[in-house]
């Protein structure tokens, strides 16, 4: 996991335009955005468009990143996660349903995904807690997360009255405050 | 709905960091994130509650056209071409690279103080380009103070069957070179002198195994300056 003063050292470079820093923020940063944007969109094409639109931010919107408000990486995962908000709630695209493998593998208490996640310096309190919740509230939470799917369709992959997933989604996200503090 | 309420804000900043918030309702609370810094504060802070869930994902490398893609649209708009020496017209490219850099590195020694040392295991120090290959290769020095030479595409076709050398030219002074690369994959190299700061670095295509007599012979295909 790229080194968070590193990388705000590396942004203060791409607002003064040094190639460079973008090109070495892209080395450590991009794996992880690209995970995530194909995770979302479920498209190979889609999802290296808006890496390439996101990194064309990222080099402009430097200048107005603040360390004191956010880590780089959340802030460049904010970037990759809205733009790929944005592009799947258009009304003309037709998403493939996401792979259940990963989300569901949340529920179990055996290392999963949250081991991986556990092994970034960032993740690993996150981890922690995750760990703490319920088997169920984690697969919901992680289905909003991953696969930007609305309360009724978490409802209608697990099979559960939608005012259990919200309860659980709710309460999880409460826990998960909590604890993180 | 009053939405100064605290615990308001704040469950609503989470299933708007989460996603729970659709169409309309994300729309409305996007206006209000403007007007609100209490507002944007919960976002920014379950931002950094939530968003390295992202880590939990298997980290993948985009194909290298992606990048080239960027470093094409970062670029200055007027990037300059790299010099192409013509067999018969001698070696005279490093001459005219070095010498215009010769009167800027000379401003910039009293402008640049040191810059910031910054705890990092790996920095790039050069991005180099070509005509119609921006942001082709990148080099980095290692924690051990060795370089590593990182295509950011397949450069196979530019390298056409020849050697690609690196080169470390130095104001006023001829190149030196910092070793043979490979076209497909990273390369790490140890030389002598490593690239310094407001030196130029190319590289240019030559016999299997490198320039025979440590001159450059072929023409320049990548050029970038160190940072």
């Amino acid at each position: 996991m790229p080194d968070a003063q590193h990388l705000q050292a590396l942004l203060l470079q791409c607002a003064d335009k040094r190639e460079s820093a973008l090109a070495e923020i892209y080395r450590l940063a991009s794996p992880h955005l690209f995970a995530l944007a194909r995770r979302m969109l479920r498209d190979q094409a889609a999802a290296e468009d808006v890496l390439q639109e996101c990194f064309v931010s990222i080099w402009r919107q430097a200048g107005q990143y603040q360390a004191e408000q956010s880590q780089p990486m959340t802030w460049m995962t904010r970037i990759v996660r809205n733009r790929c908000i944005d592009r799947l709630r258009r009304p003309d695209i037709v998403v493939p349903d996401p792979d259940d493998t990963l989300t569901l593998a949340m529920a179990d208490d055996s290392p999963g995904p949250l081991a991986r996640l556990e092994d970034s310096q960032e993740g690993r309190r996150l981890a922690d807690c995750m760990g703490q919740l319920e088997g169920p509230q984690r697969v919901a939470i992680a289905m909003a997360f991953f696969d930007d799917l609305a309360h009724p369709d978490i409802a209608a992959r697990l099979e559960t009255p939608l005012g259990t997933i919200k309860s659980w989604i709710r309460r999880g996200l409460q826990r998960l405050k909590r604890c993180l503090e | 709905m009053n939405y100064r309420h605290p615990e308001l804000q704040d469950r609503l900043a989470a299933e708007y960091v989460l996603g729970g918030l659709r169409a309309g309702a994300r729309r409305r609370f996007q206006q209000l994130l403007r007007d609100d810094a209490g507002l944007r504060r919960a976002v920014t802070e379950w931002e950094d509650r939530l968003l390295p869930l992202a880590l939990a994902l298997p980290p993948e490398t985009p194909p290298a056209h992606v990048w080239k893609a960027i470093a094409a649209r970062i670029a200055p708009a007027a990037s300059p071409a790299p010099a192409r020496a013509a067999s018969g017209r001698g070696l005279s490219w490093w001459r005219t690279l070095s010498a215009g850099l010769a009167t800027a590195v000379v401003v910039l020694a009293f402008l640049t103080l040191k810059p910031p040392a910054t705890p990092q295991d790996v920095r790039t120090v050069a991005v180099l380009s070509g005509e119609k290959t921006p942001g082709a290769m990148v080099v980095n020095t290692l924690p051990d103070q060795r370089l590593s030479v990182q295509p950011m595409q397949d450069l196979v076709a530019l390298a056409d069957g020849r050697a690609l050398e690196l080169w470390a030219i130095s104001p006023g002074q001829a190149p030196r070179s910092l070793g043979v690369v490979l076209p497909g994959q990273t390369t790490v190299l140890s030389p002598r002198l490593p690239p310094l700061q407001g030196d130029t670095v190319a590289i240019t295509l030559e016999p299997a195994g490198g320039a025979p007599n440590g001159v450059p012979t072929g023409p320049v295909v990548l050029s970038g300056k160190v940072i």
